[in-house]
């Protein structure tokens, strides 16, 4: 992105009309590697990137964005966001940031990720599948067997004194295993994420991919029943992470959420203490400024069962009168400014899964979650959603068990936590990167035949 | 987009080590969103996506790589690098394009690029009122309206050239609900492949008004029972049941490496006698279709179950090799950012002759499922589960009280045999869906089904 067109477009702005401009740059490079039958099955080499502009005009702000980058699209820029700012009807002040604040330093970038040989990562994969397939003679094949490596340069710049970029990259390897025994057909998923080639582990990603999808072989439904359930670390990550819209302030102040009111209060048990660390070393979502490229900062969303904020941009911050927490998000340079967390941390508990376990005459286990786009509401609280795990039979783990949903609502299972296990692990799966224990929940609902 | 001369040296790039077939996909797209809560405009946002995406196969091998970039000099060096992925000689191949005489099945009449945004906020307006007006218990409403024009050229070394515009439109509304602390929504919409010209048709205050009853009635539903009983599938996007149970297990994607439980299944019964189903990418102006799929091959009605028997699949290029089987112009992306693949277009499952009442007098103790939410599938396994928006209680024959939380699942090859009663009440209705090459509009439809048997997960006892 050359310097010189920023200066162009500013100064197009500028002539149209608008008061203070911003821009909002990105770059990606992608690399994706799949290996199907020892051979290379899918090769992806690309660049992307896109410019995304807006302008206020009158107290609004218009967006508009654009992939091609020339000086007819810069015209276009400048009309279309004005066109948008001018059919807004909101009332609420809005702000570009000046760049003023305390930035933490993160230099989570791995130089030497890109130069790593194709060759190797190829070999890598390659190696990662012949091993899955001699693990165990029920594996059938692997549906998927990817790496994925991401470059991410982010630049945002306005006319009010804001000049912040940053790049990070990771690496990705997953592998997903279809086993079959009997005529029945289990699917397993394992995957290692890092910044650094060298660190991730075939083994433990072929460990994850297929132990809990062997053990799952021959699972049947149960009768249906309330009864204490204990979710797997990682997919607890998923179905918390899937109604954490309700802390933004934005569906606060829009009367989306039933957390409206409740700073102060207590939401959860005692045992949920719920971390927002955008300074995690090596976190998905670290970075040192947010959307608006204000400051990020460390801090606790719920206390011991109490909320003490929700998440702010510069906007929501202003309407209730306090500073933001620099949770301004963009998805994309395609989006406008909304609110999002960094990396989610909700704290673990003191015993092992095992320790957990033994605390449960006869429950459930649900190690997976699907459907979690559907089966949620995030207005009333209530999820009913399609899993499998295994029975809980006198503090022990026992048969699996499928074809059954688990059904409760969200707002009463934060207060029936009972507690949190001490095995750590954040889920690539959630919708941000959110990390958890595995949890006792005191009862929910589960139906089968 | 591009000229012949550029194309022809991109995809001679792309063959220079050994690739047997290359493909060059160029995309501009214009968008706009336009976002309403409580009768006031909260967000308005355009743009324009560019970038040109190109694939090499050789073999069952594929090397996909994109760029925004389009000087004839940088795509070619692309092409280059992302050959140098295969190590081969050169590979000589037709280049003679041969010019499809322009196909256009899909015309749109009015383009919502030459609409005012202003008109687009008016038809907001209206259906916000419609549904803030419904009643005193309606607390937010949210209207979403969106639009895309498309344009592609898509050529490969085989000789096709196509350009093909695609144009799509769609109005949401979402209704919220809330009495004594309780709150619910209702989410109505209308998707289509037909220009500004669609709100001539369809009467956007009914989507207000829909989408309001749907979240005050919700207000007074109970907790679902738990455990298996016959349920009744509307029609319109209760074809979700299909495009879910089964729809994505006939896609190339999974049936040719064989992680699909129909893989093996062709020219056998999978399904109940009484039920059809096709694919067809050829409705016009409908949400899933095209005149070409994003290989550039012509769309075209895909019969997938006739009377019970499993009869097609939908192919792409490169699975049609693993399945020497023929292409079924039903591949699909999200954009260039995205290697194509066979996904479904328009997923219909064609009317029978029962009566709508007949089904529900049939069934003793059921559910009534009016309005679905989403689902998703794991084709390995064929497990399924789909969310209900609107459900009732189906006792001694009639619909009773509201239920909420309702989740359906099972298997596809389990509930297409359930299949007991057919209606003849066929409509449509529009989803996205996501998978492999990305989210797509995808159409959906059937009449209303009467299943034996699906397992419910709710909260309550039956």
């Amino acid at each position: 992105m050359q310097t010189y067109l920023i200066d162009l477009l500013f100064e197009k702005g500028a002539a149209k009309g608008f008061e203070a401009q911003e821009i909002f740059y990105m770059r990606n490079k992608n690399t994706e590697i799949s290996v199907y039958n020892g051979e290379i099955d899918k090769y992806n080499l690309s660049e992307d990137g896109g410019l995304s502009y807006r302008g206020m005009f009158k107290g609004k702000i218009g967006y508009a964005y654009t992939e091609k980058l020339d000086e007819s699209a810069l015209e276009m820029l400048v009309n279309e966001a004005f066109d948008n700012a001018i059919v807004l009807e909101l009332e609420d002040a809005v702000f570009l940031h000046d760049g003023k604040g305390d930035y933490h330093k993160i230099d989570d970038f791995n130089p030497s990720l890109a130069q790593v040989p194709m060759t190797e990562k190829i070999a890598f994969m390659l190696n990662l599948e012949a091993d899955l397939k001699k693990i165990d003679p029920r594996v059938k094949n692997v549906s998927n067997n990817s790496y994925d490596e991401v470059e991410s340069f982010r630049w945002i710049k306005n006319t009010k004194g804001l000049d912040v970029k940053d790049t990070t990259n990771y690496c990705l390897a997953y592998a997903m295993p279809v086993v079959e025994d009997a005529q029945d057909t289990r699917t397993g998923l394992g995957y290692d994420i890092s910044n650094d080639f060298y660190k991730l582990s075939k083994v433990a990603i072929i460990k994850d991919a297929t132990t809990e999808a062997l053990t799952m072989l021959g699972a049947k439904s149960t009768k249906s029943k309330v009864c204490p359930v204990i979710i797997k670390n990682e997919t607890f990550a998923q179905l918390f992470s899937a109604y954490v819209g309700i802390f933004s302030a934005e569906r606060i102040q829009k009367n989306l959420s039933a957390m409206s009111g409740k700073i102060g209060e207590v939401i959860a048990s005692p045992a949920v203490t719920l971390i927002d660390d955008p300074h995690l070393p090596y976190g998905l979502a670290s970075s040192s400024f947010d959307a608006e490229g204000v400051a990020t900062q460390k801090k606790a969303i719920i206390e011991n069962g109490v909320l003490k904020t929700y998440f702010h941009n510069l906007k929501t911050a202003h309407k209730d009168g306090i500073a933001s927490t620099g949770n301004a998000s963009k998805g994309s340079y395609k989006g406008t400014i909304g609110i999002a967390p960094s990396n989610l941390i909700l704290t673990p508990g003191k015993l092992s899964f095992e320790e957990m376990v033994a605390t449960i005459d006869e429950g459930v286990y649900v190690v997976s979650l699907q459907g979690l786009h559907a089966g949620i509401d995030t207005i009333s609280g209530d999820f009913s959603l399609q899993c499998y795990g295994f029975m809980i039979e006198s503090g022990k783990i026992g048969r699996p068990v499928s074809q059954i949903t688990v059904a409760g609502n969200y707002f009463e299972m934060l207060k029936d936590i009972e507690q949190f296990s001490n095995d750590f692990k954040f889920s690539i799966l959630s919708s941000d990167y959110t990390g958890s224990s595995s949890v006792k929940i005191k009862a929910l609902t589960i139906s089968g035949e | 987009m591009l000229n012949k001369q550029v194309v022809r040296e991109v995809l001679a790039a792309a063959m220079s080590t050994g690739g047997d077939f290359a493909e060059i996909f160029v995309e501009d797209r214009f968008n706009n969103s336009i976002e309403m809560i409580k009768g006031k405009v909260e967000k308005s946002l355009s743009g324009r996506d560019y970038g040109v995406g190109i694939r090499i196969f050789q073999g069952f091998n594929s090397v996909y790589t994109y760029t925004c970039e389009n000087g004839k000099s940088h795509l070619v060096e692309v092409a280059k690098k992302a050959a140098a992925a295969l190590n081969g000689l050169p590979s000589r191949a037709m280049m003679d394009f041969v010019m499809e005489a322009p196909r256009n099945n899909h015309a749109v009449k009015i383009k919502p690029l030459s609409v005012a945004k202003s008109d687009k906020v008016d038809l907001m307006r209206r259906g916000n009122h419609a549904a803030e007006t419904f009643s005193n218990d309606i607390n937010q409403v949210i209207v979403s309206y969106l639009d895309y024009t498309q344009n592609v050229l898509i050529a490969n070394t085989e000789g096709r050239f196509v350009e093909d515009e695609r144009t799509r439109t769609r109005y949401v509304i979402n209704s919220v609900a809330k009495r004594d602390g309780k709150m619910q929504n209702g989410n109505i919409g209308k998707g289509s492949g037909k220009g500004f010209e669609l709100y001539n048709e369809i009467d956007v205050e009914w989507i207000g008004r829909e989408s309001a009853r749907i979240a005050t009635t919700m207000l007074d539903a109970k907790s679902s029972p738990s455990g298996k009983f016959p349920v009744v599938l509307d029609n319109k996007f209760g074809g979700v049941i299909f495009h879910e149970a089964c729809g994505h297990g006939l896609e190339a994607t999974s049936v040719a490496k064989g992680n699909s439980v129909f893989a093996d299944k062709l020219g056998q019964k999978i399904a109940s006698d009484i039920v059809t189903a096709v694919d067809d990418g050829t409705v016009s102006n409908e949400w899933g279709s095209a005149n070409y799929d994003d290989e550039g091959t012509p769309t075209q009605r895909n019969l997938l179950i006739e009377k019970g028997v499993l009869k097609g699949f939908m192919i792409d290029k490169l699975n049609a090799r693993r399945m020497n089987m023929a292409i079924t112009g039903s591949s699909r992306r999200q954009s260039y950012k995205y290697a194509p693949t066979s996904r479904m277009t328009n997923t219909y499952i064609l009317g029978g002759t029962s009566k709508f009442n007949d089904m529900i007098e049939s069934i003793e103790y059921g559910l009534y499922a009016k309005y679905l939410g989403g689902g998703s599938v794991n084709p390995a396994t064929g497990e399924f589960n789909f969310a209900t928006q609107e459900a009732y209680l189906i006792e001694n024959g009639k619909i009773t009280t509201p239920v909420k939380g309702a989740t359906l699942i099972g298997t596809g090859l389990e509930i297409l045999t359930k299949i007991e009663m057919v209606s003849d009440n066929f409509d449509s209705g529009e989803g996205m869906c996501g998978s492999v090459s990305g989210s797509i509009p995808a159409g959906l439809g059937q009449p209303a089904l009467k299943v034996s048997e699906i397992t419910v997960g709710g909260r309550e006892e039956a």
